[in-house]
């Protein structure tokens, strides 16, 4: 086994066995259904800010990104600045009544008012959908990871991709939430040091003039791709509104006290994500001067840009980043989404909200199995996709199902269950079937001959059409009673009066 | 779940909690309005001034590098002023509202 190996292994096993530990005394501490979803809500602003970049900074931000600018120049950095300007928007207009109103889930608040059992079924499909596609695209960069890492052990994709699904599933059965926060805190950490590093030995490469390196890229790859204005907006959107729609992100809002806190962890978050990201200009710049695209794989470029800059040691240790990276926001996925399953459908559709704790916390976990194993199965399907781009496919379904539903709720009094129900409805179906029609399904994967629909990214037509159905409909089926509890929910949304 | 909000709805009518709801509005309209402009300025760009990207600022530096990372910080300094705006005013008014609710007057 290669000197490489043996870094990375002692690594990975370092990181394991201390998340482990984190997760075995976590598990004391997570009896009742506020512990498993919400740490008790116990976390501070600030260890929820770092946990929220952990949750948030993907395989997508730091093995896709650096993969796309490698491979086609600036293009990939629009990806960078529109992960990190859906968080101003979740500030501004989502995190305080979301933490006021909610108790675990999205679907809390969309439900508060309206009539449950329709607004549960149809949120709990948004945020299962979202969080499928998300966790295809973490199964893909982790097996390709492992598989690179461990050439000589012939260990292949397919056994990482199991390996990844099962290590996820034990953080969240026995660790719930808890375990899973610290996971995401300490992999932050880990994420955002290593790519400061790997930055330092890039400039050093370049005589720590920014300058020279710049130099260096070809003057195509500086600029944007030419392509259609609409595909540009349409990702633009995606991107802009998703962050507010995923289910993942959301749930962490309820690990803390308060609003109050909540506003304070997405400062600290945007904080942490968009230092990150301000590094991915020159990572993937980097990798775009110094690693070989052509022998390297799309997803490998900032590993491959470390084995050069570093040797073998630190190719090691930032692809044992790189796992940790997806091995925290998996179990941050996987939690949401046995939240949908369990708190959402099982508890709010089937058992109409009455369920014992027990019952609860039995319910999440056989929720997690499900989705743990729907996971490794979809990771396996998609081994050959670029990470950035099928999350940013998850972006535009989280955008257009969960979003438009989420910021009517909180600000319009005329909205209601009819019209929720259809919003989420109208914004699901259009993002998949969009997807499905569109160029990268029915021409690339069908083999048309054109595609039906033409944009890459659905959010142009789809975010529009999930705020259109949502008031049409509202507006045809006036509900006088939610009406009226509008007034009662905004003492809770704005000023916390009651909130649990 | 507490119902706690029942039994205050007067609070509604008190010029405190519609001042409050008021300035929250505002403030949240008017910054994601700028984040709205900064961001959709930055793919207009991209969409119609591709070789603008491409321009030497400092040295072999580009525009499109510095306009990137400038989005990200401008990004980041508008949920610090709305962080500011609301440790100043938003939470002592929503302090004194909680106050009000708790002796029910």
């Amino acid at each position: 086994m290669g000197h490489s190996s043996w870094v990375a292994v002692s690594f990975f096993f370092a990181f394991v066995g201390s998340t482990l530990a984190l997760t075995y005394f976590a598990a004391k501490k997570t009896k009742t259904a506020k512990e498993f979803y919400a740490a008790g809500r116990s976390i501070s602003g600030f260890q929820n800010g770092l946990a929220l970049a952990g949750d948030y900074m993907s395989a997508a931000s730091f093995l896709g990104i650096a993969g796309l600018v490698a491979t086609k120049g600036y293009d990939g950095l629009i990806y960078s600045v529109g992960f990190l300007v859906g968080w101003p928007i979740c500030m501004f207009l989502i995190a305080e009544p979301l933490r006021n109103l909610g108790k675990f889930t999205f679907a809390d608040v969309v439900a508060y008012r309206l009539n449950p059992r329709p607004i549960r079924t149809a949120a709990a499909m948004g945020s299962i959908l979202t969080v499928l596609i998300y966790l295809t695209a973490q199964m893909v960069g982790a097996g390709k990871l492992v598989e690179m890492l461990f050439k000589e052990l012939h260990l292949k994709y397919i056994h990482a991709v199991i390996g990844v699904g099962a290590l996820m599933m034990v953080y969240v059965l026995f660790g719930g939430m808890k375990a899973t926060t610290w996971v995401q805190i300490i992999k932050a950490i880990l994420l955002i040091g290593g790519a400061t590093v790997l930055v330092f030995m890039i400039l050093r490469h370049f005589s720590f003039s920014p300058s020279a390196l710049f130099g260096r890229v070809n003057e195509e790859m500086l600029k944007p791709v030419n392509k259609s204005p609409w595909d540009r907006l349409s990702l633009g959107l995606a991107l802009m509104f998703g962050t507010a729609g995923l289910p993942h992100i959301l749930m962490r809002f309820y690990t803390v006290p308060d609003a109050k806190e909540a506003r304070k962890s997405v400062f600290y978050a945007t904080g942490w994500i968009g230092y990150f990201y301000i590094l991915t200009f020159t990572i993937g710049f980097g990798a775009a001067v110094l690693v070989d695209m052509k022998t390297t794989n799309l997803n490998m470029a900032a590993p491959e840009l470390a084995k050069i800059l570093g040797g073998d040691a630190f190719f090691g240790f930032l692809s044992a980043v790189a796992f940790a990276t997806i091995l925290a926001v998996v179990a941050g996925l996987a939690l949401a989404g046995a939240s949908a399953l369990s708190h959402d459908l099982y508890v709010g559709v089937i058992k109409k909200g009455v369920a014992t704790e027990r019952e609860q916390v039995v319910v999440a976990r056989v929720g997690t199995i499900t989705l743990g194993v729907l996971a490794v199965l979809l990771g396996i399907q998609f081994e050959e996709k670029n990470v950035a781009y099928l999350v940013g496919l998850a972006f535009a379904v989280a955008a257009s199902a969960n979003f438009p539903a989420l910021l009517l709720s909180v600000t319009w009094k005329k909205y209601t269950t009819a019209g929720a129900v259809a919003s989420t409805v109208t914004g699901l179906v259009l993002a998949i079937g969009l997807i499905i029609l569109g160029p990268d399904v029915w021409v690339k994967a069908f083999k048309n001959e054109k595609p039906i629909f033409a944009l890459e990214n659905p959010a142009l037509i789809s975010i529009p059409a999930a705020f259109v159905a949502g008031i049409v409909v509202s507006l045809l089926t006036p509900d006088p009673v939610a009406q009226a509890k509008f007034e009662d929910e905004k003492l809770r949304s704005y000023a916390g009066i009651g909130a649990d | 779940m507490s119902d706690a909000p029942h039994g205050n709805l007067h609070l509604l009518q008190d010029p405190e909690f519609k001042d409050l709801a008021n300035r929250k509005n505002r403030i949240s309209l008017v910054l994601t309005a700028v984040t709205l402009v900064v961001y959709y300025g930055f793919i207009l760009l991209i969409a119609f001034k591709r070789d603008l990207f491409a321009s030497k600022v400092t040295g072999n530096v580009t525009f499109g590098v510095v306009l990137g990372i400038g989005v990200i910080l401008a990004c980041w300094l508008l949920t610090g002023v709305y962080v500011r705006w609301a440790n100043q005013k938003y939470d002592a008014m929503v302090a004194r509202l909680q106050e009000k609710a708790k002796h029910g007057t």
